[in-house]
């Protein structure tokens, strides 16, 4: 049985006051705030076991070592996937650009087409367009539809034998717009074009298996999954990983080093050079006992009602206006709107006034916006430990922004 | 808490010298690429005194305050003066304070002023 009450009290930070009112935290999207039992993962990391992985012959070394890799295959059995197809990065951002500089590098070639859609964060862009001018590869961008979905068809229309690779989301950072990924990736493979998804949100929401989905990659971040800041997570089927060359070189991924050339470890050891964010690893498995936890319990279910709630409830408030999907079955707890000519800006401040923490501004999707014909929004994106209550203030404070600025 | 004190809220409302000029000395355009707010700056010098000033600021309510603050403040002034003026003089437009985040809008429209004044 979900019982929000239960879930805020795991988390310290929620009993914050913020300008004399209690935090009311709307930017989940952004990053989540984080368990008593993930800080408490940490903080034991450092009390009692730390030391350096996959190096000391002695019982500390030992025990990180353990943690870490146990923290992969608790990944690996998460999403459905195999130890040895996890790959640990500091974010989702530097894990695309891992399968970029690695596989992008090595398969996709002059005259060759990429495909990515209107909905991507720039971290899911910016890189695709840097292998384009570097490979003379061809940058082609699946628009999305009035409602700010995109369809199965809307994808194929695009899928030539040029299109090397897709890159999408399986949520929208900005709409909440959820794609429909499994359709879509059966449809690019027919096609014999490799997927990528960014699932930065949407794990957040959604219980992923990669076997189900059939993609090839997926990334992720656990500082958005109630885990630590700095583990992103590339998952690449094993053949995938197989055939992509190390792109960071140094101490941990090697095999044998001669002084003028270097034999690499198998992946995913291979792309983890250097000493990685074990306190952070540290956090992972009590993130994921907690999302299974209140997964079970009814917490997609929970967010969901919420987000019917505040979109409701917005939408009543004169002058706002709402973009994404109407259907919010199609979407995720990510809500996106503008308000009565008042920019984003001052309302995240009258917000802050009031203890309120939203995102607002172009959300790292600046071609999103200028499709939506705006220079910025204000974004509120929800999580199991939001309230009605957290939604009415927010109304509130709206009306406290309109009599104050609106001309 | 005040979130935003009287002067800034009338400054937005009413932003003074937000008229661009026909024939302007200086002009220059600005942005905040993180917010993706405009503006435009024209200014008439007269033996190196400004003369007249247009301001026009697309943006929050911050950025236009202080659009209309510094049309205000730089009138009158010799280009030299006005150049020496760092971000402290700039803040210190207004009585109380900007917060951290909120900096960049307060100056949006002097860094194009000081632009405009530079060609």
């Amino acid at each position: 049985m979900f019982d929000v009450s239960k879930i805020r009290a795991q988390f310290p930070i929620l009993s914050r006051e913020i300008n004399r009112h209690p935090l009311v935290y709307l930017d989940n999207a952004s990053t989540t705030q984080k368990p008593q039992s993930v800080i408490d993962a940490m903080n034991d990391f450092y009390t009692t076991h730390n030391a350096n992985i996959h190096r000391g012959i002695y019982t500390l070394s030992e025990e990180a070592t353990e943690m870490y890799e146990g923290s992969r295959h608790a990944v690996a059995e998460w999403i459905g996937a195999r130890s040895e197809e996890i790959v640990f990065t500091k974010n989702a951002t530097e894990a695309i650009n891992l399968f970029v500089q690695s596989w992008g590098d090595t398969h996709v070639g002059p005259g060759d087409e990429v495909l990515v859609t209107e909905l991507e964060h720039h971290a899911n862009l910016v890189p695709w367009q840097e292998l384009c001018r570097r490979k003379s590869a061809h940058l082609k961008v699946v628009p999305i539809r009035e409602d700010g979905t995109i369809s199965c068809k809307d994808v194929e229309v695009f899928l030539t034998p040029r299109v090397k690779v897709l890159a999408i989301t399986g949520m929208s950072n900005v709409l909440g717009t959820i794609t429909p990924l499994k359709e879509i990736i059966a449809s690019a493979h027919r096609n014999g074009t490799v997927v990528i998804v960014d699932g930065a949100q949407l794990l957040a929401h959604t219980a992923v298996s990669v076997v189900s989905l059939d993609c090839d990659a997926l990334v992720f971040s656990f500082h958005k999954l109630f885990g630590p800041t700095g583990v992103g997570v590339l998952y690449a089927k094993k053949e995938i990983l197989a055939a992509m060359p190390p792109v960071v070189y140094g101490g941990d991924m090697i095999e044998v080093v001669e002084q003028y050339r270097a034999h690499y470890r198998e992946a995913p050891w291979r792309f983890e050079a250097g000493t990685p964010n074990i306190s952070g690893v540290a956090g992972v498995i009590p993130a994921i006992e907690f999302i299974k936890k209140i997964s079970r319990d009814g917490s997609h279910e929970y967010c969901s009602s919420l987000s019917a709630y505040a979109r409701a409830a917005l939408e009543s408030i004169d002058g706002v206006k709402i973009f994404g999907p109407l259907d919010a079955s199609l979407s995720g707890p990510i809500i996106s709107f503008s308000f009565a000519g008042i920019h984003p800006h001052d309302i995240a401040t009258i917000f802050d006034a009031e203890g309120i923490a939203v995102r607002s501004g172009a959300h790292c999707a600046h071609p999103l916006m200028r499709k939506l014909g705006v220079l910025a929004t204000t974004r509120i994106s929800l999580q199991c430990y939001n309230t009605r209550e957290e939604i009415d203030r927010v109304c509130s404070a709206l009306e406290k922004a309109r009599v104050l600025l609106a001309k | 808490m005040d979130v935003f004190s009287e002067e800034i809220l009338y400054h937005y409302k009413h932003p003074q010298c937000s008229a661009p000029l026909i024939s302007p000395t200086y002009e220059a355009t600005g942005e905040n690429v993180s917010c993706g707010d405009m503006v435009s700056v024209t200014l008439s010098c007269d033996h190196d005194t400004v003369h007249d000033v247009g301001i026009v600021v697309s943006g929050c309510a911050i950025s236009t305050a202080f659009g209309s603050l510094v049309a205000l403040a730089v009138k009158g002034r010799t280009r030299e003066e006005v150049l020496s003026w760092d971000d402290a003089h700039i803040l210190s437009l207004v009585d109380g304070e900007v917060s951290p985040a909120r900096k960049n809008c307060a100056f949006l429209a002097f860094r194009a002023l000081r632009k405009a004044l530079l060609k």
